[in-house]
């Protein structure tokens, strides 16, 4: 526990905007949802699922890549804390889809 | 084809409500699905894992051009959720879902009682004291602004901009430790029926953490997109996902999702927790009564 607090508490890791950030998730996001739609709307027209399961494949896709390009921006700006704690959870979200499959598949 | 309109203003109402307090919008989604709708409770629980997702995407996209989400309170917050989210997966075969939705209505009533005392009552009774000593709402936010900024060194702190007051906003973040339990408990409520677990998040952040209720809403849209992403996998393997079903829902999602965020960071804080405290309170009580096996809707 006393490791996270650690973390939390670094002078140089906490700043408070990072707008630049921001905007590049706003940027993901966008394209996500606009890929999403793209999609959902094509299975309207052509009245077939598939593109409905895309659709929903990328709605799954947009913020696993968010996490990505996260990652990528704390390795850029070396902040190697942020760059730990991003990759934990891209483990732990990956370990979490393991231990799904293991106990349903 | 009258169903598909219903599937559709069903994604609107759970999206434009989700958005504007931070929830997936999920327990909303899979009552609607399932008892009135008579759709399948796994099918619900998968259309509302995929529409809880596409909430978040929604609403975050909008926040974070805004600047409101903390990312990295978000992602610290994140890994106690998604362990949380693991967890639950586990533990769903071993607790009784009734007991589950006992315990988790009382939570929402004791959230939804707390949001009131700090946001709204403290609010009257500073009102009533002011009134008394003679002083002005604005002597008194000038006084509340001082206080924080001398109160708040430049270590451990945040700050955003409040679109409504139109001030810069000093916050410290404190209590990290009951941060992170409530972020492993909301990630196993998460894994357990299906839910974002944003109404545990924002009062969790907003009461405890000092998080401002506006970057908690945002933060905690931004966390509820990445949890529900493990078990959405899940379900579309398992065939629990139907394409056509979740379409018409994620369709009014987005469009209920964005117009929330709109709304959102328009409006005062205070109407955000209103509306908070009605959803908490109608949550609570049909949750107590599901545990005794009766529906409130």
């Amino acid at each position: 526990m006393e490791f996270f607090l650690r973390i939390m508490d670094n002078k140089k890791s906490t700043e408070a905007k990072e707008q630049e950030l921001n905007n590049y998730l706003s940027l993901d996001y966008m394209i996500g949802l606009i890929i999403t739609v793209i999609l959902i709307i094509t299975g309207l027209i052509t009245r077939n699922s598939f593109f409905y399961k895309l659709a929903i494949i990328f709605l799954i896709i947009t913020p696993s890549a968010g996490l990505i390009v996260c990652l990528a921006y704390y390795i850029v700006k070396r902040k190697l804390k942020s760059v730990m704690i991003t990759i934990t959870v891209l483990l732990i979200l990956a370990a979490s889809a393991l231990i799904g499959f293991l106990n349903f598949g | 084809m009258i169903i598909y309109l219903y599937l559709i203003l069903t994604g609107l109402g759970a999206g434009f409500l989700g958005s504007i307090v931070g929830i997936g919008g999920g327990i909303m989604i899979v009552p609607i699905l399932s008892l009135l709708l008579k759709i399948p409770i796994q099918n619900a629980i998968g259309t509302s894992l995929v529409a809880v997702m596409a909430t978040s995407i929604s609403a975050s996209r909008l926040f974070f051009k805004k600047d409101l989400t903390n990312l990295r309170i978000g992602l610290f917050l994140e890994i106690f959720t998604t362990a949380g989210a693991i967890t639950g997966s586990i533990l769903i075969s071993y607790i009784k879902s009734n007991i589950l939705f006992g315990l988790f209505g009382l939570l929402t009533l004791v959230s939804a009682y707390f949001s009131y005392r700090k946001n709204i009552s403290s609010k009257i009774n500073t009102a009533l004291k002011n009134e008394k000593e003679g002083l002005s709402a604005q002597q008194n936010k000038e006084i509340d602004n001082n206080k924080n900024i001398q109160n708040t060194s430049e270590e451990d702190s945040y700050v955003y901009y409040d679109t409504a007051s139109k001030q810069t906003i000093t916050y410290k973040v404190k209590n990290y430790p009951i941060g992170f339990s409530t972020s492993f408990v909301a990630g196993i409520m998460s894994g357990l029926l299906g839910i974002g677990g944003g109404f545990i998040k924002v009062p969790t952040m907003n009461l405890l953490m000092n998080i401002p209720m506006k970057v908690a809403t945002a933060t905690s849209n931004f966390m509820i997109g990445i949890t529900a992403v493990a078990s959405s996998v899940i379900y579309l393997t398992k065939g629990f996902i139907i394409p056509d079903i979740t379409a018409a829902v994620v369709i009014g999602v987005l469009i209920g999702g964005t117009a929330g965020s709109f709304t959102a960071y328009r409006i005062k804080n205070k109407y955000i927790v209103i509306i908070l405290i009605i959803i908490f309170i109608i949550f609570g009580i049909n949750m107590i009564l599901k545990s005794f096996n009766l529906n409130l809707f």
